[in-house]
């Protein structure tokens, strides 16, 4: 019971920072200019507002999104905080149950920011094309949020612990893959960009009539879900 | 001044003891070695396979380099600057050294190593490429990409996020907003806004890199001032005294440069920004409307004089018209490219004034009364895009591209006598070989300087002009002269292909199946193009291609290679096919009908002659495709729902209808005719429609009227 | 509650050893003296003895049970304040106090528990202000009253009057005797006032090992007859004959006054009752009895 204090508490530490709320203004208007600029004309000729348009527009937003997330992690293990491990350790607390508690907090803080990016997404839609079906965006949400979110929250844990140097790199790993085609193969492909952008160059109605995803693909995306999971479930138990 | 240089020296060789550093230096190099294969993984999948020489690939390196480079830098800058008070020693180095100082010294030392990092980098790059490319290392192109395209980049990364630094006083707030300029920089198709990797792609290896630069150095420039304006924005900003963001700045601001600094620097990009000098957005290529013509006014000559400065990619010209109409007065309109100045127009001899339409690229002219009257226009200057992806023509040191497009002759709209008399000469620099349309009369050299001039009759105005350091090669084909113009540079690989084979097989199908080649007196000429527009083009009689078509290299699966192969003869056969639909015969457009489906059908049935139906057949499924791919998208089914858009993005729906209808749906309907009527007699009534029709133009109708069909027959399912 | 430690030795990154062979015992009630001079291993040892650190070699047993196999034991009975720590700057007072009584797991009643805290180390001025706000001394009291929380058993403070105003510090070396009676107290420090006042046991460590262990008043007896001092009167050069230490130097209108400490004294000098510091000095110079 007292735990959930804790993580009250370090969710408030968290989102009552300006770099919080510098986020949520930086991915509010990357939202609008994703979906005003880059797909207003449907991607690759799907309505605006079909699954993979929605898709494409959550592979390229998520991609910043998990920059965000590795910058909160970058904040747990920084210098100041580390000096408070001191006293913090001294509690009866083992440090994967604490890491837990922060990794759900960081969990918590960042969907808050992905229920402004789909609200304001959804408010678009509605504004805009007088669109309110949003039942047909919750496999694109499961298939390109999940994935990288959990890769996010795991790897950022993991190497975290390991060393906070290297969770630098992290960041421009996620643009570079989310924002540049690099025709990356599966796995490497975090947000599933480069698979949208592969899988529309083998032309095919039926694709684009159905929100289809080919084999490989969902078990990549599978993958990397549990991947995630177990990247988080060792970096909790990794010893510093 | 000895005291800074140490100071710089100490802090660079602190940066050498992070192994941050030593990872960094390491990661940026191993994606400047990654990128020198970039082509094959290129979002436009006609470059794949090209073949892969200096400079085809520096620019890949470089900005593969830039791109990776840019994140990494940006994030060491945060590392570096917010050290201390990470740390908690700033106070202590506060209060050794003026903490401004301080930043300035560790950005210094930053870009010194991102320079350590580059000529370290190049050196590995010369390496690989020599041992594993092998192929030549060209300096220059190096020097420019890297120093050009690459560093910049980098050193843009550093500047805005340390001014973004100093401002927020936050790194998260930093690195967040290096994030969003980075997404900005690689989604925008504004090149003015791509400031990590600019907009070029592959630099030609044909035309080298003089036909981009102007729009890189230009972006450079841009981004120089909003960086710095942003440095100098942050030094405005930095907390003082533990003070806030406002009091900080009125201390700041008591040092008055920095104010005025901020001032000059962004109203300098904002200036920069507003006259843009390269792109014509106002470009009748851009315009869905189709110009009204006088037709009362009939054009009946044009003596084109112009000079080429291709070493300041400009030219000079002088231009004469010759009209025929009643005797009153006629105002008539001419398209313009807007980025040549007209310094005078001359009414038979009489100077006269002009005006541009607002918000076109089009002036009108008063043409004087009388039956016939010459109109003469004086301009200079360099060619304008209308889009930095459109390229419709270019001047630059080693070659001169020029459609008709680029109305780099201006175009008169008025009606045009049948055959309009072309009689020109162009002017330039001795070492360039010149490919104007129709044939050359005569050359003369003066001074390093050679003049050609060339004579045609044309109905359709196809005005094109070429010139490079060309090697010819003549040969003859059923009774045509073809002139084949490459550069030395591929002229071997390309005949290694064979290459004439084809296009005598090309040539000879055409005049079998079709009928004689229209300008029988006149060469055919194919000219090697750069890979600034891609594909092939034709313009009267001559052809271009561009150069990484037939130009390719591939390490291993050959039915990749055969398939590619067959894609560039098709082109080759689809822009031949041009001389006898386009030139010889001009075809109306009335969408779908016009002369690309009359070519992508011809070519396919030249395909199935050379290498069989299983290859043609193949080749014409991707019409198919193409179609019902156009068919699935939503703005095609919602055409009521175009109007809500932007009117570019309305434009490029527009297009790629256009596209598909022409290049597409046309060669399809014309395959379901030649299955209705069979193919012998199918192909027989296109010969006579092309005899009947010779120099004159075809309508749908007339189509239809020879082949015994209706639109509604040949229409698809 | 029972503490063991036997043969503990530690060394950072396989070098030198920086702990040697430590053996101690340590028994409810009891208020520990830990000092020794910079580098010495008090650090070192006490982190030790709250699991934040392995040791190379050697064992520490709580209640008979091996500490590092249940750290659980130990922190559920644990205070404790290191020698160099941060604070969530953007809490305020009583905010850190109950992410960290949270953290704890307190059992009582949490607002009660908080408020005693903070009304022992006196920060009821403060208890709304955010941590970045504070002075050091107030810093250093709210790292203190963390500590505090719960009322541990064990309750282990390193160097925790640094900073302290002198009024502070009074009052904490009161607050740490104040129910020491069931409790193990271990402070180090070097203010040897803070250890003459209130410990009943007091260890001296250098380089890692310990050379002295025991009473205050014990040491101070072993350096009887070892402090003396001298006056001079003028310019006029020390003799130099003998082996001893200069504790102070205290310069008068009618000379310069020295104390002495070490066993061979100048034969001018006069013999004193020695002070603690005196002792302290003269266990460094002989490197433990
Ligand atoms: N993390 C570390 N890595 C390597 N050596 C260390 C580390 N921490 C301490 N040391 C070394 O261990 C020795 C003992 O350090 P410790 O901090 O225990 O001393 P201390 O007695 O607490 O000193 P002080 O009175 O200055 O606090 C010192 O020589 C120090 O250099
Ligand atoms: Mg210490
Ligand atoms: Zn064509």
């Amino acid at each position: 019971m007292t735990k959930l204090n804790v993580l009250r508490y370090e969710i408030r530490r968290l989102i009552s920072t300006k770099q919080y709320l510098y986020s949520l203004l930086i991915i509010s208007l990357l939202t609008y200019d994703v979906l005003n600029r880059l797909l207003i004309g449907g991607f690759k000729g799907t309505a605006p507002f079909s699954p993979w348009s929605y898709s494409e527009f959550l592979a390229l937003v998520i991609s910043v999104f998990s920059v965000i997330v590795i910058l909160m992690w970058i904040n747990v293990f920084s210098e100041k905080e580390q000096k408070v491990r001191g006293i913090i350790f001294s509690a009866p607390i083992t440090q994967s149950r604490y890491y837990l508690i922060k990794g759900i907090a960081i969990g918590l803080a960042a969907s808050l920011i992905l229920l402004v990016i789909i609200i304001l997404s959804f408010g678009y839609y509605y504004l805009v094309y007088g669109f309110s079906d949003y039942g047909t965006f919750i496999m694109p949400m499961v298939y390109f949020i999940c994935p990288s979110f959990l890769i996010s929250l795991g790897l950022g844990l993991f190497i975290g612990k390991i060393n906070v140097k290297i969770l630098y790199l992290l960041i421009p790993l996620f643009l570079v893959i989310g924002l540049f085609n690099l025709g990356l193969p599966g796995l490497l492909d975090l947000t599933g960009g480069s698979y949208l952008f592969d899988h529309f160059n083998y032309l095919n109605l039926e694709v684009i009539e159905k929100y289809t995803l080919t084999k490989e693909f969902l078990c990549s995306r599978m993958i990397l879900i549990v991947l995630g999971l177990c990247l988080f479930g060792i970096g909790c138990r990794i010893k510093q | 001044m000895r005291d800074r240089v140490e100071l710089i020296w100490n802090e660079v060789k602190l940066l050498f003891k992070l192994k941050m550093v030593i990872v960094l230096i390491l990661l940026t190099i191993i994606f400047m070695i990654i990128g020198l294969g970039a082509v094959n993984s290129s979002d436009n999948y006609a470059l794949h396979n090209m073949r892969q020489t200096s400079r085809i690939i520096a620019l890949g390196s470089a900005r593969y380099g830039a791109l990776f480079g840019s994140v990494l830098f940006g994030m060491m800058t945060i590392i570096l600057l917010n050290r201390d008070q990470r740390k908690g020693s700033k106070d202590l180095i506060e209060a050794n050294l003026e903490y401004y100082q301080l930043i300035i010294v560790r950005i210094i030392s930053l870009i010194l190593l991102v320079i350590g990092t580059i000529l370290l980098g190049m050196l590995v790059v010369f390496i690989v490429q020599t041992w594993i490319y092998q192929t030549v290392f060209e300096l220059r192109i190096y020097l420019f990409s890297y120093g050009v395209v690459f560093f910049p980049a980098i050193l843009f990364a550093i500047l805005l996020t340390s001014g973004v630094y100093l401002i927020t006083d936050n790194s998260d707030m930093s690195l967040l907003s290096l994030a969003g300029l980075y997404f900005l920089s690689l989604t925008s198709n504004n090149y003015l806004l791509n400031w990590v990797q600019t907009h070029a792609l592959l630099y030609s290896d044909f035309a080298s890199i003089r036909p981009v630069t102007s729009f890189i150095l230009y972006n450079r420039l841009f981004w120089v001032s909003i960086s710095l304006g942003v440095l100098a924005l942050g030094l405005l900003f930095k907390r003082r005294y533990q003070r806030g963001i406002y009091e900080s700045m009125l201390i700041n601001g008591q040092k008055l440069f920095i104010p005025l600094a901020v001032v000059g620097l962004l109203c300098l990009a904002l200036l920069i920004y507003s006259h843009e000098p390269l792109i014509n957005s106002a470009d009748s290529a851009l315009n869905i409307e189709e110009p009204v013509i006088n037709e009362r006014v009939i054009l009946t000559k044009i003596l084109p004089d112009i000079t080429f400065y291709p070493d300041k990619g400009e030219m000079k010209a002088v231009v004469n018209y010759i009209f025929c109409k009643e005797l009153a007065e006629e105002r008539i309109e001419l398209i313009t490219n807007t980025g040549l100045q007209i310094t005078s127009v001359k009414v038979n001899g009489l100077p006269t004034g002009f005006e541009y339409l607002k918000g076109t690229d089009r002036i009108q002219v008063d043409l004087a009364d009388g039956e016939q009257v010459e109109l003469e226009v004086t301009y200079e200057g360099r060619i304008k895009y209308p889009h930095v992806s459109t390229v419709a023509g270019y001047i630059s040191e080693n070659s001169i591209y020029l459609l008709e497009q680029s109305h780099w002759i201006f175009e008169p709209l008025t009606a045009r006598d049948e055959q309009v008399e072309i009689i020109g000469a162009v002017t330039l620099p001795a070492e360039l070989t010149a490919v104007p349309v129709g044939e050359i009369t005569a050359i003369k050299e003066e001074a390093g300087q050679k003049t050609w001039e060339y004579m045609l009759k044309t109905r359709s105005l196809e005005l094109g002009f070429f010139a490079a350091e060309y090697t010819q090669k003549i040969f003859n084909v059923a009774g045509i002269e073809v002139q084949l113009f490459t550069s030395p540079r591929h002229e071997a690989y390309l005949f290694q292909k064979d290459l004439e084979h084809y296009i005598t097989g090309i040539v000879e199908y055409y005049t079998q199946v079709i009928g004689e080649y229209a300008f029988l007196d006149q060469p055919l000429k194919i000219v090697e193009s750069s890979l600034y527009k891609t594909g092939g083009h034709s313009t009267a009689n001559v052809i271009t291609i561009a150069e990484y078509v037939f130009n390719r290299e591939f390490t291993n699966s050959t039915s990749m290679e055969e398939w590619r192969f067959y894609q560039d003869i098709e082109l080759l056969a689809h822009e031949i096919a041009h001389q006898w639909w386009g030139s010889g015969v001009e075809v109306t457009v009335n969408t779908p009908w016009s002369s690309e489906g009359l070519a992508c059908y011809m070519s396919n049935k030249y395909m199935e002659a050379e290498f069989g139906e299983e290859v043609s057949f193949m080749l014409s499924s991707y019409w198919e495709s193409s179609v019902r791919l156009m068919q699935g998208k939503y703005y095609y089914q919602h055409p009521n729902q175009v109007g809500l858009l932007k009117k570019d993005m309305q434009t490029q729906i527009a297009t790629e209808k256009l596209k598909t209808e022409l290049y597409s749906i046309m060669p399809l309907q014309l395959l379901k005719a030649e299955k209705i009527l069979g193919k012998e007699q199918f192909l027989q009534s296109l010969a006579r429609l092309y005899k009947q029709n010779l120099f004159q133009s075809v309508s749908y109708q007339e189509f239809f009227a020879e082949t015994n069909l209706t639109k509604e027959a040949i229409t698809l399912d | 509650m029972e503490i063991k430690i036997t043969n503990l030795s530690k060394a950072y990154r396989g070098k030198n050893y920086v702990l040697k062979e430590i053996n101690l015992d340590l028994k409810t009630p009891a208020l520990i003296g830990l000092v020794g001079p910079n580098g010495a291993g008090k650090t070192t040892l006490m982190r030790l003895l709250v699991s934040q650190i392995l040791p190379s070699q050697g064992e520490i047993t709580v209640d008979g049970y091996n500490l590092f196999k249940n750290q659980h034991y130990l922190k559920e009975r644990l205070g404790y304040l290191p020698q160099d720590f941060g604070l969530y700057d953007e809490l305020t007072v009583e905010q850190f106090l109950d992410y960290i009584a949270c953290l704890k797991g307190s059992k009582a009643n949490r607002k009660k528990v908080i408020n005693d805290a903070i009304g022992r180390t006196n920060l009821d001025g403060k208890r709304r202000a955010r941590i970045k706000t504070l002075s050091g001394g107030q810093k250093q009291r709210v790292g203190i009253a963390q500590a505090m929380l719960n009322d541990p058993e064990l309750f282990i403070v390193d160097e925790p009057t640094v900073g302290l105003d002198p009024e502070e510090r009074i009052k904490f070396r009161n607050l740490f005797s104040e129910n020491a009676s069931n409790k193990i107290v271990i402070l180090s420090t070097h203010i040897i006032d803070d250890v003459e006042s209130i410990c009943n046991r007091l260890i001296v460590m250098d380089h890692g090992i310990i050379l002295y262990d025991g009473t205050p008043t014990e040491l101070v007896q072993k350096t009887v007859n070892h402090v003396a001092v001298v006056e001079l009167t003028g310019a006029e050069q020390m003799i130099t004959e003998g082996q001893y230490r200069v504790v102070s130097r205290l310069v008068s209108p009618t000379g310069v006054r020295y104390r002495l400490v070490g066993d061979d004294l100048p034969r001018s000098s006069k013999l004193i009752t020695p002070t603690l510091e005196d002792a302290y000095v003269y266990c460094m110079m002989k490197g433990g009895f």
